[in-house]
């Protein structure tokens, strides 16, 4: 029971950055990113690749992240010549992207049978392998994630990166370049997306694809809407719910087949019904147009 | 372009534009000259916004050159040419509704906003050079209580008077205004007239749309009337209100 515990601890602080990172492109930059599923996979593989040649895993896992970072900064390059929802459909082309590259790149990937194996955690020669060493670690970065968005929320950058979201034209004729702000935050989402996914495959030790689909964004979009956008705080509760809400399932005598969907399901009902009930979250503020 | 003569800031020669089949503005030649209100008038649909959006750089002429300070500004970006010295009030309202009144000026003051690093070190430095503070303004326009309020919250008026301050504070040497006052109440009309005129004496220089005429014709040191794309007349405000081909213009 105590291991259950733990696990549902350190799924909340790794969802906690999932969700914290999507808060950067979608709360403060205003862009519908399905990209951000991929960010994590490419964390994920990347970071996991990494360590199974031997780099030592606080290394890979940094390194996955800034690969991320990289296709981060990448995609969100058309943003010079394409607004808002078009953004948002290169998102989607390369999270799909990703993925039939995470399924048929065998040689590197695994394909659908996945990437097995990947080494147990370990920090300055201290195993994180037990649930209890990992649940302080991944709480350690959730909480640099959460202070270091917090922080840049309060900069300039973050006032100009909601002005940017709210008036494109209206935030370049004061002569910032929105350029600038939103390839920065795709690129900054996307590194803490990244690190994540790596903190995600070195927990579960074996990833495959179907980690990876659109479908496992749903919770993940689900907890920013329910915090609220903008709202870092909020996001924890959010998570906690999220993460919980499906949990009851588990004690239901139901085989895994039909648990599998029920869980995907109540992520898109709770998702339907936030939309139409409370559309800004427990704390949002923000209303988008 | 040569070195043009120093008392004019902005020029204008050739300048068209075409959108299909209608020319918007046709081979204009305009003049601003420094410390001084120009207007550029005219009936609905005669090209005064899109004269305006061209030297903002949002839209690029078809033909003819624009020059700032002797410089030509064509090709330039939006913000490259805000951050040449062009501040500019949109036609249409174009505030930041989620941010506070105080963040959306902080916004038009501090230009290195987009730049990650020098934000996350703390290191970027509002402009300070401007001789007149958001403050002064926010009390002469009512608006120093809501500093802290969201645009979102605010009515028409006041959100357009917010824009008109994020202008006037937007480090600049030449103040392009669309509209400022329509939307907003006629006893703030003249508050918003004598803010500009002190800004003028003060040695900024002001280029601007008003269809409001009693106010454009008591604050304007020079006129610009255009109708069809083109200018028709050039005159001093005196010599405007009398001018038959204004009249025609207006009246059709």
């Amino acid at each position: 029971m105590e291991a259950y515990f733990l696990s549902l601890l350190i799924l909340v602080t790794i969802y906690w950055i999932f969700s914290l990172s999507l808060q950067v492109s979608l709360g403060f930059a205003g862009f519908l990113n399905f990209g951000h599923i991929a960010f994590i996979a490419i964390g994920a593989y990347a970071s996991s690749l990494l360590s199974k040649v031997g780099v030592p895993f606080g290394l890979s896992i940094l390194l996955g992240a800034t690969i991320s970072m990289m296709f981060g900064y990448l995609v969100a390059l058309p943003c010079r010549r394409l607004k808002g929802d078009y953004l948002a459909l290169i998102t989607l082309g390369f999270s799909l992207i990703v993925f039939v590259v995470a399924l048929n790149w065998a040689g590197l990937t695994g394909g659908p049978a996945g990437l097995a194996d990947i080494p147990s955690p370990q920090l300055f020669g201290i195993s994180l392998a037990s649930n209890s060493h990992f649940l302080v670690f991944s709480f350690f970065v959730s909480l640099c994630t959460y202070l270091i968005i917090k922080r840049l929320s309060a900069t300039p950058f973050g006032t100009a990166l909601q002005a940017a979201r709210d008036d494109e034209l209206g935030t370049q004729v004061l002569g910032i370049s929105t350029f600038k702000l939103i390839t920065v935050s795709f690129a900054l989402s996307a590194f803490f997306a990244g690190l994540g996914g790596g903190l995600f495959a070195h927990y579960i030790t074996f990833i495959d694809p179907s980690l990876f689909t659109l479908s496992q964004f749903i919770p993940i979009l689900a907890i920013v809407i329910l915090g609220g956008l903008t709202s870092l705080e909020g996001t924890l509760l959010a998570t906690v719910v999220v993460v919980l809400l499906p949990e009851p399932l588990r004690f239901l005598s139901l085989s895994s087949s039909v648990i599998g969907p029920a869980r995907e399901l109540s992520y898109s009902l709770l998702l339907l019904i936030l939309l139409v009930l409370q559309p800004r979250g427990f704390y949002g503020k923000i209303r988008l147009k | 372009m040569e070195k043009l003569d120093s008392s004019k800031i902005l020029e204008l020669k050739g300048v068209s534009k075409r959108f299909g089949g209608v020319a918007a503005v046709k081979g204009c030649d305009i003049e601003i000259e420094k410390g001084k209100i120009t207007a550029l008038i005219g009936p609905n649909g005669a090209g005064k916004t899109t004269v305006f959006n061209i030297v903002s750089g949002i839209l690029s002429p078809d033909e003819g050159a624009v020059a700032l300070d002797g410089k030509s500004i064509v090709g330039k970006s939006v913000e490259q040419i805000s951050n040449l010295g062009i501040s500019r009030l949109l036609q249409h309202s174009h505030i930041f509704s989620n941010l506070t009144i105080q963040q959306n000026l902080d916004l038009a003051i501090n230009d290195t906003a987009a730049n990650f690093w020098q934000s996350i070190l703390g290191i970027s430095k509002p402009d300070q050079a401007l001789g007149i503070t958001s403050n002064e303004l926010l009390v002469k326009f009512g608006l120093l209580g809501k500093k802290d309020v969201v645009a979102l919250e605010l009515s028409f008026g006041q959100r357009r008077l917010v824009e008109l301050v994020r202008a006037l504070v937007n480090p600049h040497q030449l103040l392009m205004l669309d509209e400022p006052v329509a939307g907003i109440a006629p006893s703030l009309r003249e508050e918003v007239g004598t803010a500009l005129k002190e800004r003028v004496t003060a040695g900024d220089t002001v280029l601007l749309i008003e269809h409001d005429m009693a106010f454009t014709l008591s604050i304007a040191d020079k006129v610009i009337v255009m109708d069809k794309g083109e200018i028709i007349v050039v005159g001093t405000p005196e010599f405007i209100r009398n001018d038959q081909r204004v009249l025609d213009a207006y009246l059709g």
